[in-house]
């Protein structure tokens, strides 16, 4: 049971998105169950899933979108980005070429999302150093040159795949306070929850549902 | 010394003169001696009366002092009667009180048990009213929930505790207690009646609110009305409608609402079809599990067996409001000014959204909805479809180019037919129906245009040119398996369309080499030697076999002129080895002939030079 009446104060939206085959859905497994599924099969246009976390003593409700990394899926896991305050872009370090992928990625995200979107950039699989295709610092450069926060993770060993998913609703949550992020905006991908209990029970939205076409 | 001191005399004497009393009376003596200046009778005689005087004197006065002593012990022994008897009193009153306290005690002892006995009685009524009565200040708070008094979880505590105060008074029935146990279970049930009276207006009014997923205590107050039906049901309509308002409102905000963050609203796309109708689309799906999961929490604490069912039921009632806007907006697009293309890549979005829609809604009026614009966006697509070949069949088929080559219209369709394919294929949806609308609709259109347009040319280039069509549309529907059946059908065609070249090419070849006389005279199978007969003589077959040979030197040059236009270097090559068994069969029948000593051939050698077996080698 929570102690107040209502569950969380925030919803942040993200999508998780990058090459067929670097972990996407692994990740979010990992970081909403605990757990590594060692047969993931391929995603099929988007899954979702959701945890509440805790930052600076505010409960946040994240809701993640899990997109089909193979090409064909293009066309529709591009609606997904509308609307989402956070950008997990995986790629896979003993890859390259999915490495070399993230260009592309980041331009669609960047073309899909609002400038306020924060976009992470996580190098899957770091469990597997020995076949390691692309160095920790070559790809630290590339988040820096384009201003992307960065980290190595293993959904198989689950290190820093909380850190990931933390820290990009951080920096979501320190762009509200610092008033970047408009909450009332309905696409921003945050909504806003009321903390206070028991305030007076806000009049039904008018139903002008069917004819306000 | 011992004598001196056992002299008892002087001892006697010694005591007399330590003792001052002796000296004072000695000194007493001396005074009295001045006093008396001379030791007479008289003098005696006086002082005798005198000291006799004096005693009495003396003893008077001792007298009148032991008077007073007499007369103050007298008082004292009055007092002491006095005390005596007042003791005696005392005493007499103490008893008398004794025998009274006596009875006080036991009264007091008696008090004190009776006490005790009160004061357990009073723990057992507490105890009894505990388990059987709300305190006023809970029936307080249970009937004056209001803005004021907000519901918090101590109404849920209270609820329960009237829940168990009724499960009590059950426990009361079975032991014997009916009386009592029934008239607490009414006044128990009246009052649980109003709080559950006051917790349905109060959730009711909760679920109005948009932020009422959010809010804990709804799930609790609904698990309080699993047992009434009605009010439970109620609760779940308001729950949906008010579900509905809201999401209709943030589609309505995702639509057309400008903001800083999003400048670009879906509506804003409304000239880019496929992305409109994708984003709309995908609003729609993404909007689902997150309704879905607000139900589970509000059914959380409820535990009925078909709670799974009851969530769906909700969901569809939920995800009902999308639908007319869902459906006005997607009917706009879907008009037949589309390019087909797009329209077909709608459908294709349609058919997916409405199979992951489906899995987790599998019935309802979004999935209806959904049909009827995958009906709607089927038919519009059918008839840009019918429409654009009609099109472009109508004209420009009639003359297919010089160099047999498809024509344009057929190019154009074939890779109109690869980017529908294209399609398909990425959206993993390829059923039966499909298949039969491309044949319907696409290729039979397509290969009886080509049929008509090579129905102009002599037999040869109709040969050619159907096979370069049926050979260009091949090329695409092999990339896509699931064409696979259509394509032995196009299979079968061009074998036919490479029998007829094969004889064309045959009796080319035939007619170059003058072979038809040769072949009709050992046909015939005329009795006696066939040297005898014209046509057949020695010199006439040298003439051939001359020739003969330098068709076996260059063959290619007695190849027909329209093999050369064939797309395909197979087909060439089919037509070409097949015309030419054909050759060499009849070259074989020749050779046996000339070699058959009936036939009355002499120097058969210089005649045919090659044996079959050459022949053939040379025609590889």
């Amino acid at each position: 049971m929570t102690s107040g009446p209502y569950n969380y104060s925030y919803i942040f939206k993200y999508i998780i998105i990058g090459d067929m085959g670097v972990g996407k859905s692994c990740l979010l497994h990992q970081f909403t169950d605990k757990k590594f599924m060692a047969d993931c099969p391929h995603t099929i246009g988007v899954e979702f899933g959701t945890r509440i976390i805790e930052v600076a003593g505010q409960k946040i409700k994240l809701q993640i979108w899990d997109t089909a990394g193979q090409e064909r899926f293009r066309a529709v896991t591009r609606s997904y980005y509308r609307g989402a305050a956070g950008a997990l872009m995986v790629y896979d370090i003993t890859r390259r070429s999915t490495y070399n992928h993230l260009s592309s990625w980041l331009t669609d995200t960047r073309n899909l999302t609002n400038p306020s979107t924060v976009i992470f950039l996580i190098g899957n699989k770091s469990d597997l150093d020995a076949q390691r295709d692309v160095t920790y610092e070559e790809a630290k450069q590339f988040a820096d040159e384009n201003g992307l926060m960065f980290v190595e993770a293993s959904a198989k060993t689950g290190q820093n795949v909380e850190e990931a998913f933390l820290e990009t609703a951080k920096k979501i949550y320190q762009s509200i306070q610092d008033g970047r992020l408009d909450l009332n905006a309905a696409e921003s991908g945050v909504q806003h929850k009321p903390a206070s209990p028991g305030r007076p029970l806000a009049a039904p939205p008018s139903s002008r549902d069917n004819c306000a076409c | 010394m011992e004598t001196y001191t056992a002299n008892p005399i002087r001892q006697r004497i010694n005591k007399i003169f330590d003792n001052h009393i002796a000296s004072d009376s000695t000194d007493a003596l001396h005074s009295v001696s001045g006093l008396c200046s001379s030791n007479s009778a008289y003098t005696r005689r006086v002082l005798v009366n005198e000291i006799e005087k004096r005693d009495t004197l003396v003893n008077k006065a001792v007298l009148a002092e032991y008077r007073k002593v007499k007369d103050k012990f007298q008082s004292l022994l009055d007092s002491l009667d006095s005390l005596n008897s007042a003791v005696n009193d005392m005493s007499k009153r103490l008893n008398d009180s004794k025998t009274k306290t006596h009875h006080l005690i036991t009264q007091t002892t008696n008090l004190k048990d009776e006490r005790k006995k009160t004061e357990k009685k009073l723990v057992w009524v507490n105890a009894y009213v505990n388990s059987f009565q709300l305190s006023p200040d809970k029936i307080d708070y249970l009937c004056n929930v209001s803005i004021k008094t907000p519901l918090t979880l101590d109404f849920f505590k209270t609820l329960s505790l009237i829940e168990k105060l009724y499960e009590n008074c059950k426990v009361l029935v079975r032991c014997w207690y009916e009386t009592s146990a029934f008239d607490i279970m009414e006044i128990v049930g009246l009052q649980q009646e109003v709080a559950i009276e006051k917790l349905y207006h109060w959730t009711i009014g909760a679920c109005l609110s948009t932020d009422s997923p959010n809010n804990a205590l709804i799930p609790l107050a609904l698990a309080k009305f699993q047992n009434r039906q009605v009010l439970f049901s109620n609760i779940i309509d308001e729950y949906c409608s008010a579900r509905k308002a809201t999401i209709v409102q943030l589609f309505i905000d995702a639509l057309t609402k400008e903001t800083e963050t999003v400048p670009k609203p879906i509506e804003f796309y409304a000239n880019d079809p496929k992305r409109y109708i994708g984003d709309i689309l995908a609003w729609v799906y993404q909007i689902i599990p997150i309704e879905k999961e607000n139900l589970q929490i509000l059914y959380k604490h409820c535990n009925m067996s078909d709670k799974k069912q009851y969530i769906i039921e909700a969901l569809i009632s939920i995800m009902e409001a999308i639908c007319p806007l869902l459906k006005i907006r997607a009917e706009l697009i879907l008009k037949p000014d589309k390019d087909p293309l797009v329209l077909w890549s709608i459908t294709h979005q349609i058919i997916y959204y409405k199979e992951v829609i489906q899995a987790i809604i599998p019935k309802g009026h979004l999935i209806n909805t959904l049909d009827e614009l995958l009906k709607k966006s089927e038919d519009v697509f059918l008839m840009t479809l019918d429409s654009k070949i009609q099109k472009e069949l109508s004209h420009g088929v009639k003359a297919p180019p010089v160099d047999l080559n498809p024509s344009i219209v057929v190019t154009d369709l074939v890779s109109f037919l690869r980017d529908l394919l294209t399609i398909m294929n990425s959206s993993n949806n390829f059923n039966i129906s499909e298949r039969k609308m491309i044949v319907t609709h696409i290729l039979d259109p397509l290969l009886q245009s080509v049929n008509e347009t090579a129905c102009h040319l002599s037999p040869t280039d109709m040969s050619v040119y159907m096979l370069n069509c049926i050979y260009h549309i091949q090329c695409t529907l092999s990339l896509y398996t699931l064409m696979d059946e259509y394509n032995e059908r196009l299979q079968a065609q061009s074998e036919a369309q490479i029998d007829t070249l094969t004889s064309e090419q045959a009796s080319y070849l035939v007619a170059n080499l003058n072979l038809g006389p040769i072949y009709t005279i050992l046909q015939e199978k005329i009795s006696g030697p066939l040297s005898a007969i014209p046509g057949m003589d020695t010199s006439t077959l040298k003439t051939f076999l001359n020739k003969f040979d330098t068709f076996l030197l260059g063959p290619d040059s007695y190849i027909l002129p329209q093999l050369n236009l064939l797309l395909s270097h197979s087909h060439k090559l089919g037509v070409k080895k097949r015309a030419f068994e054909v050759i060499l069969a009849i070259y074989e029948q020749l050779y046996k002939a000339i070699h058959d000593p009936n036939n009355g051939y002499t120097d058969h050698l210089s005649i045919v030079k090659r044996t079959p077996d050459e022949v053939n080698k040379l025609l590889k």
